[in-house]
């Protein structure tokens, strides 16, 4: 990078992502008051959507920042949820079970990166895939859980329906903006312009001094938060737990569905992913196995023939979480 | 005892089967399709509707659905694993996993949730068995399969190392660029490699039906065991991939003997087990399969 | 006859123009030297006409036919060959698996992997070694005889010396003679002057991607050839 020659600007924030950050603030807000003004239906989808935009964000920043392509990321899915049961069973109110859940599986993700980061490509992602199917495995020999025969977020019955009701969209609103803002956080420090410079060349990377592990380690401990506090609230919204639902690597498959299609490395690419696969799903779940088959053929599309996505295709940046170096000239490089 | 070791070793036969394809490819082509189970299926399918529909014995469908296959690895290289690759490594990974979930729910839209074998088409020989000394009975059709996939093995080491093709494929999974300079059309040697590969994952398709049943969504497990198998055997040589499939049925059945649900267990945790002695051990030799040159080391000028 | 024709080639790495607007024509039977200093741009032609790097404007004709758009396969299939800079060998496998993958293509003519190993006797003890093993001199032998076995019409040596002790350079160019004397139209890069003026009758000067000096090696000398180097004759630059 030749951020010292004359005539070339590292810009953050242009007028477009200054609207888009308000515009943003505003649609938080807008989500925040929803219960004064939208049915308990509405409710609960927009709970999906917050979830959904915090699968996408956390999948979009391991592959698109970290370079890290996982097919096993419903295991902190599944374990988010087993966690809550967990801590719920152990006299923990649900409510902070489902916070403290999120950083119990952020904790095991760490020694799990130590292992896994030594893989590339291919073998980290099927590695990852036989690591969910482990957690898998292993949780249904608690006896609590009894196998598929999984186990109620019984405690949630304190609460009445409209007040869980809420109370989960909250979570799962907040969940979703704090995981946002940390993400965004990480890309404006200075690991995150390790993190775009490993993306981009990581030997370079790494000869400008660039711990290349120890950066990917942090993306994927944040997505490991992210992602289990996602199961986490999955959990509370849906109160009861079956092992096979939650480490399904369909959830995998959704994660990579937004992301591709929304665009892959891109902050507002993974946002519009999960708002473009909420859309389709509440259109077109009930067509059961063509749903399904119109997801898949959808991501091999854009990995074939669109792979910066919808976002990448349209070139716009909203959201100051990346950079953009300019030159002189006005070229963008 | 010596019955669960024998059928280990038969297990270890069909692994070996359906790994040898993924790590041919991962070897020589350095790419993982994660569609390689849910091919494995399609094959399957296809020669069970040829038994079902036509009466065609699966041993018969499998010559008639090889050639198929065969074509359909050449264009799956051509179009997908090729076309993906110019994005960077990663998206291959992401075009054949979003293959598999459109081949795994059209055949479950197509066959629905009932398991299928293949067994009912061949008759007593599903039953048969050979007698060794000491009362031991072997199935005849897994003995079948384990002297199969030694033989595909073989074979495919014998062409990699004594044909013209074989030395081609070495040179293009070198150094690509280079291999076009000598003449060798890269392209095509590629998809050549990935159409051998998927001969043998329709011979597992075959296998995986005459040994047991499958269903619409059995592709996704038989990739994870294709996988640590490769894993486990190393880098270096197909035979490697033998040795990781019988490591495999052996911890899996070791599993199933401490625990009942240990069976995935013992596997699973067999192939952690050897990935951190292989990541961690002080030993360099036993480091090496995983230091490959890297893209750049290997064709940039 | 005109075997190699160049018009007007435009070629980029990356962000870098490393030929530009390039025009020239190189006969049948011709040993032509390319000269000029690192980062001139010898290397991005060459491997631009061997087809490993494509072109961004501008176009190749070989005999008479128009290579632009064709891969390094087929043009490799047509005669044109290329030794490329570092030998890129395959390391894994063995002399002769390297001489033998050089037919690949089933170009006919009289080269065989024992005629190669007559041209470079000291390959011969050395046939089943793998080439990751060799000296820089045996290494370099096996990337010419590799070319070699495609019977080339054109054959493009880059950088055949680099790395090597002027021993082994020597031994390299003597057995290259043969091969010169063949009536191989031959297009090298050399960094050693006086060798190239030796081995070439023809000197072509690259400087910024664009060539300044083109002259019969008769007609030209070594301080005019330096100049052009240098850069120091934009005067005089043009073609002869």
């Amino acid at each position: 990078m030749t951020a010292s020659a004359p005539d070339m600007r590292v810009d953050r924030s242009t007028k477009a992502t200054r609207i888009g950050l308000w515009a943003m603030l505003a649609v938080a807000l807008l989500l925040a008051v929803a219960p004064w003004y939208a049915g308990a239906g509405v409710i609960n989808r927009l709970t999906a959507l917050c979830v959904y935009v915090l699968l996408a964000a956390m999948w979009n920043a391991l592959a698109g920042y970290g370079g890290l392509v996982s097919i096993g990321q419903q295991m902190f899915f599944g374990l988010g949820a087993y966690a809550t049961i967990r801590l719920s069973e152990a006299g923990v109110d649900p409510f902070v079970a489902v916070a403290l859940a999120g950083l119990a599986v952020a904790l095991l993700s760490w020694p799990v990166s130590l292992v896994m980061l030594r893989l590339r490509g291919g073998e980290f992602a099927i590695g990852m895939w036989v690591l969910a199917s482990v957690s898998h495995l292993l949780v249904n020999l608690d006896p609590l859980i009894q196998g598929e025969t999984g186990r109620s977020l019984v405690a949630l019955n304190a609460y009445d329906t409209e007040t869980r009701r809420l109370m989960v969209f909250w979570m799962a609103l907040l969940a979703m903006l704090l995981v946002l803002g940390l993400l965004a956080a990480l890309l404006r420090s200075r690991l995150g312009l390790a993190i775009q410079a490993i993306r981009d060349n990581e030997e370079a990377a790494g000869s400008l001094g660039v711990d290349a592990f120890r950066t990917k380690q942090v993306i994927f401990v944040l997505s490991a938060f992210g992602i289990g506090l996602a199961g986490a609230i999955w959990l509370a919204s849906a109160t009861s737990f079956q092992p096979k639902t939650y480490f399904s690597v369909q959830w995998t498959a959704y994660m990579i569905f937004m992301v591709l299609v929304g665009g892959i490395g891109r902050f507002e690419g993974a946002i519009l992913g999960a708002c473009l696969f909420f859309l389709i799903e509440t259109w077109f779940a009930a067509t059961g196995v063509w749903y399904l088959i119109g997801l898949g053929a959808t991501a091999m599309v854009f990995s074939l023939y669109l792979p910066k996505g919808a976002w990448g295709a349209i070139g716009l940046r909203l959201l100051p979480f990346g950079y953009s170096v300019t030159q002189g000239n006005g070229d963008r490089t | 005892m010596i019955f669960q070791i024998a059928n280990a070793l038969l297990l270890g036969g069909y692994y070996a089967l359906i790994a040898v394809g993924l790590a041919f490819m991962m070897q020589v082509m350095r790419v993982i399709n994660l569609a390689h189970g849910t091919l494995a299926i399609l094959a399957a399918y296809a020669i069970w509707l040829l038994a079902d529909r036509l009466d065609v014995v699966p041993f018969g469908g499998a010559l008639l659905v090889l050639p198929p296959m065969a074509l359909l690895g050449w264009y799956l290289q051509r179009f997908l694993l090729e076309r993906s690759a110019r994005g960077g490594e990663l998206l291959p990974i992401l075009s054949t996993f979003g293959l598999s979930i459109v081949l795994d729910n059209l055949m479950f839209q197509q066959f629905g949730a009932d398991t299928r074998s293949l067994s009912p088409f061949i008759g007593d020989l599903a039953w048969a068995s050979y007698e060794l000394p000491g009362g031991i009975f072997l199935g005849k059709v897994p003995v079948w399969i384990l002297l199969a996939a030694i033989l595909v093995i073989g074979a495919l080491q014998a062409m990699l190392a004594r044909t013209a093709l074989g030395r081609r494929i070495r040179a293009t999974a070198l150094d690509p660029v280079t291999a076009e300079i000598v003449g060798i059309d890269a392209r095509k040697t590629a998809a050549a490699a990935a159409a051998l590969a998927t001969v043998t994952v329709g011979l597992s398709g075959l296998a995986l039906g005459l040994r047991g049943t499958f269903d619409a969504y059995s592709g996704a497990p038989q990739l994870l065991f294709a996988f640590e198998a490769a894993i486990i055997g190393g880098t270096r040589s197909l035979w490697g991939t033998l040795a990781g499939a019988m490591i495999l049925a052996f911890a899996q059945t070791i599993g199933a003997m401490i625990h009942p649900q240990g069976f995935l267990l013992g596997g699973h945790l067999a192939f952690l087990a050897v990935l951190f002695a292989r990541l961690f051990a002080l030993d360099e030799a036993l480091r090496a399969p995983f230091r490959r040159p890297s893209q750049d080391e290997r064709t940039n000028a | 006859m005109t075997l190699l024709r160049i018009e007007n080639l435009d070629i980029r790495y990356g962000q870098f123009r490393a030929v530009r607007d390039l025009s020239l024509e190189i006969g049948q039977g011709e040993v032509v030297a390319l000269i000029g200093a690192n980062g001139a741009g010898k290397t991005t032609l060459l491997r631009t006409l061997a087809g490993a790097h494509r072109a961004e404007a501008g176009t190749v004709h070989f005999k008479g036919e128009n290579l632009t758009g064709l891969r390094a396969h087929e043009r490799l299939a047509r005669g044109l060959a290329l030794v490329p800079e570092g030998r890129r060998l395959f390391a894994e496998m063995t002399v002769t698996e390297n001489l033998l993958l050089g037919a690949t293509s089933g170009r006919p003519g009289d080269w065989t992997v024992e005629r190669v190993f007559q041209t470079f006797p000291n390959l011969v003890k050395r046939r089943h070694a793998r080439a990751s093993g060799l000296s820089g001199g045996e290494q370099q032998a096996t990337a010419i005889g590799r070319a070699l076995m495609a019977n080339p019409d054109f054959l493009i040596l880059d950088e055949v010396s680099l790395g090597l002790s002027p021993l082994v350079i020597d031994q390299v160019y003597r057995s290259l003679d043969g091969i010169l004397a063949s009536g191989t139209t031959i297009l090298l890069v050399e960094q050693d002057l006086s060798r190239a003026m030796r081995t070439a009758s023809r000197a072509l000067c690259m400087l910024e991607g664009r060539i300044v000096l083109d002259r019969p090696m008769a007609a030209t000398n070594r301080d005019e050839i330096t100049q052009a180097y240098f850069g120091l004759t934009r005067s005089q630059r043009g073609h002869a």
